[in-house]
């Protein structure tokens, strides 16, 4: 009667530990930091190469966007650091100046943000507005 | 009627909470008479929901912009029916729904048990009304729908324009559905413990609810997807948001728990692991609701920020640790029956599925939350890309996809060796010989090989299972082929109805192959020049703008020909002013080798020059086949069935 039943308890334990691990191994493989323009050049050198996400707003004036490369460049700021941005693909609808971004990709010696995702904020306007009131 | 349905809220709270004491007590001194007081005050409950519910869209569609929720998701140039689902596009109406839902399934339950499961009734209902407490307070003290501005606006500020679509008038609905479905079986569940009435009883009378409330979480995320590949027009349906794992995850759970009642039902085992399930699938659904209300997890399409955190976390909380507290106190009464025996039985594929299910659930749930736990202990920002999401989950599946075509194949208790030779042979030849087809037919992915392996050898097993049933019938009931292939599925629904579900979750993974085969390219084309993508030859032809009511509309005209076949496609830019948004309508065309996925993203003023980005998604179509499979499926499985209430009805007087 008991020997069955340590049979199936030891199978289960080696499942979830095979899964532990694997999200364990993974995590840390498949995270990265999540910064803004200032932090990152706070970090500097050490953060050159490596992948990780950006948080700022578009810098007013700053978005040369070449349909025809494609190449859209921008900077990106937390009203203190600015960046400069490359990307090689198409902005979402929601992309223009002084709306907020997460970018996704490296930063290069040369001070460069290479961005391979770009993401908008969803239009924000409803909730600021409503806050502009209270 | 906006102060009469604001009143009605209140009372709303205070008969929820005058239900769960006075049932409570009607239990403890067993006083009929207070039970059904108990009732009564649920059904009012019900009837004053349905009521403020009925002013809010009332509210809407006579744009009583003096209400700052109508204001703020509505104006004059909205058209009717998505006025209508502007109720729950803010948090105050999607929380009134869930309220209102609530309250409409605690008047089902208490009219399908009028006359049985009396002991466990007052116990349901004072769960039932503690979530209804909780969210009706929330709603009253920090998301009021029926909150009145001091002054009376000429106009609304109008919907997201993203929100005007199909997808989204059924998407949270569809959720909210399967949300607040699953907190039945959990009121039925905790009733149980409390009863000390463990046996099969709650699980038989909820089997319904369950399937109802996985049925609708998973059409809530089929039409999220699909909102997602229409209109977000980024070229993919999923990608791992925190907002799409919310609703995914009490999905894995609760498809962990239908198939696990199976055993308890069959066999009187699992009975803990099963209570378990139940509970967890329930917080989930509260942390599913969490997480898209509240914002607290950074994510790209979280709309909504509001001060009800602090309120559900402790809701959860309060839930999780009074659910476990129980069910430790009544684990004596929770003994198996029965007992697993070997390794190699069904039951075993049973408990593994459930294994599986449970440990991906926790998989998403722990990328899911990962961010926020380490910026709560390191004090570090991080995030964790779709990238882990994808390598921990794909093997979870294809083992998930193994289990599916070994459970119908291998004998209950224990498979005798011959007994695994007969059924194996077939599927195992079938699977082989597909998966050295397709690498004779050029596929070189090595996942792409397993899944095909995997897929072919379910879709056998799923086959010989109809058609050894077929066989039999044919020779035990003299019926011709035809008839028995129905007969056999109308007479075994909850099985037969199983296997097809079962074949559309085949075909979802069918459409995931497409994955590994996708093509992207941007252009940028003058008027009339064309561009050659694999067998599609595009021409840009012209572009025509034109204003609407709410819109300034550019639409891209063009001409594919694919291999010799011509076909117009317009795919649009539109600019709302009002929003200050653009919203760019991807145009595309789909068959069942692939779908052309045009996104037309920018045009010169003159408009003889535009920019497209053109992506091929091979096989796509495949998954939303496959969630219509799926739903066919489980119409079979929730039909009505008299056989199987006479079954139940033996069942119980045997005990």
């Amino acid at each position: 009667m008991k020997r069955k039943s340590t049979k199936f308890v030891i199978a289960g334990v080696i499942i979830f530990l095979a899964i532990g691990f694997m999200i364990y191994s993974s995590i840390n493989r498949y995270s990265g930091f999540y910064l803004k323009p200032g932090e990152l050049v706070a970090k500097g050198e050490s953060a050159y190469g490596e992948q990780l996400r950006l948080n700022g707003k578009v810098a007013a004036n700053s978005v040369d966007w070449k349909p025809e490369i494609p190449r859209l460049k921008f900077k990106i700021t937390d009203g203190k650091t600015t960046i400069p941005v490359v990307y090689k693909d198409l902005p979402p609808d929601t992309f223009k100046e002084g709306v907020e971004v997460v970018i996704e990709g490296v930063y290069t010696k040369e001070g460069t943000f290479k961005a391979s995702s770009l993401l908008a904020k969803c239009p924000s306007k409803y909730e600021s507005k409503k806050k502009e009131k209270k | 009627m906006v102060d009469i349905a604001y009143f009605s809220l209140i009372v709303s709270l205070a008969l929820s909470g005058y239900a769960v004491v006075i049932s409570l007590l009607g239990a403890r001194l067993k006083r009929e008479e207070m039970i059904k007081s108990g009732e009564r005050a649920v059904l009012s409950v019900f009837v004053l929901l349905t009521f403020a519910s009925i002013a809010l869209f009332h509210a809407f569609l006579s744009r009583n912009f003096q209400l700052e929720y109508v204001a703020s998701y509505s104006d004059r140039s909205l058209p009717t029916i998505y006025t209508i689902s502007a109720f729950w596009a803010g948090n105050p109406g999607s929380m009134l729904l869930w309220a209102w839902l609530l309250s409409i399934f605690s008047a089902i339950v208490i009219y399908q048990n009028r006359r049985k499961n009396r002991e466990l009734i007052p116990y349901i209902l004072s769960i039932l009304m503690t979530t209804s407490v909780f969210f009706l307070a929330m709603i009253i003290f920090t998301a009021n729908p029926f909150k009145q501005l001091n002054f009376i606006p000429p106009d609304g500020r109008g919907l997201n324009p993203m929100l005007e679509n199909p997808g989204m008038y059924l998407h949270p609905p569809t959720l909210y559905l399967g949300y607040v479905g699953f907190a039945i079986p959990f009121a039925f569940a905790m009733a149980a413990l409390i009863t000390g009435k463990t046996g099969e009883v709650w699980i038989r009378t909820t089997r319904k609810w369950t399937i109802f409330a996985w049925f609708f979480l998973a059409v809530g995320n089929m039409v999220g997807a699909w909102w997602a590949y229409y209109t977000l027009g980024w070229g993919g349906h999923w990608a791992w948001d925190p907002v799409e794992n919310a609703s995914f995850m009490p999905w894995l759970t609760g498809s962990a728990f239908l198939h696990s009642v199976m055993i308890q039902e069959k066999k009187r085992m699992l009975k803990t692991w099963n209570m378990v399930l139940i509970i967890i699938t329930f917080i989930l659904t509260l942390l599913g609701t969490f997480i898209t209300r509240s914002g607290v997890i950074q994510s790209v399409h979280s709309f909504s920020q509001a001060g009800i955190g602090p309120f559900f976390l402790g809701f959860m909380g309060f839930v999780l640790v009074g659910s476990l507290t129980l069910l430790a106190f009544r684990l004596n009464k929770l003994q198996s029956k029965g007992e697993l025996e070997s390794l190699v039985s069904r039951e075993s594929t049973f408990l593994f599925n459930n294994l599986i299910l449970v440990g991906l659930a926790f998989a998403v749930l722990w990328g899911t939350v990962f961010p926020f736990i380490s910026e709560a202990v390191k004090g570090t920002k991080i995030t964790v890309g779709p990238p882990f999401f994808n390598q921990v989950a794909t093997p979870l599946f294809l083992i998930l996809l193994l289990l599916m075509g070994i459970c119908p194949l291998i004998a209950w208790r224990k498979a005798t060796p011959s007994n695994l030779r007969r059924n194996f042979i077939y599927p195992l030849v079938a699977a082989i010989a597909g998966a050295i087809l397709a690498y004779i037919g050029g596929i070189r992915l090595i996942l792409v090989l397993i899944t095909v392996l995997l897929m072919i050898f379910v879709t056998t097993t799923i086959v010989l299972e109809f058609y050894r049933g077929t066989k039999a019938r044919h020779r035990m009931a003299n019926e011709n082929y035809f008839k028995a292939f129905f007969t056999l599925i109308w007479r075994n629904k909850r099985r037969y109805g199983g296997y097809i579900i079962h074949a559309g979750v085949v075909l979802l993974f069918l459409a995931t192959i497409g994955e590994g085969y996708k093509t992207e390219k941007i252009v940028n084309l003058k008027k009339g020049e064309s561009v050659q993508i694999r067998q599609y030859n595009l021409k840009f032809e012209n572009l025509s703008t034109f204003p609407t009511a709410s819109k300034q509309v550019a639409a891209a005209n063009l001409t594919v020909s694919n291999s010799g076949h011509l076909k117009s496609i317009t795919a649009r830019k539109e600019w709302y002013p009002k929003q200050e948004q653009n919203w760019t309508r991807v145009a595309v065309s789909s068959t069942l080798k692939e779908d052309l996925y045009i996104i037309f993203s920018e045009f010169s003023e003159k408009g003889d020059n535009a920019t497209f980005k053109i992506i091929i998604n091979p096989l796509m179509i495949w998954f939303w086949i496959g969630g219509y499979v799926m739903a066919f499926g489980t119409v079979i499985v929730m039909w009505p069935d008299r056989r199987e209430k006479l079954r139940l009805a033996t069942g119980y007087t045997r005990r």
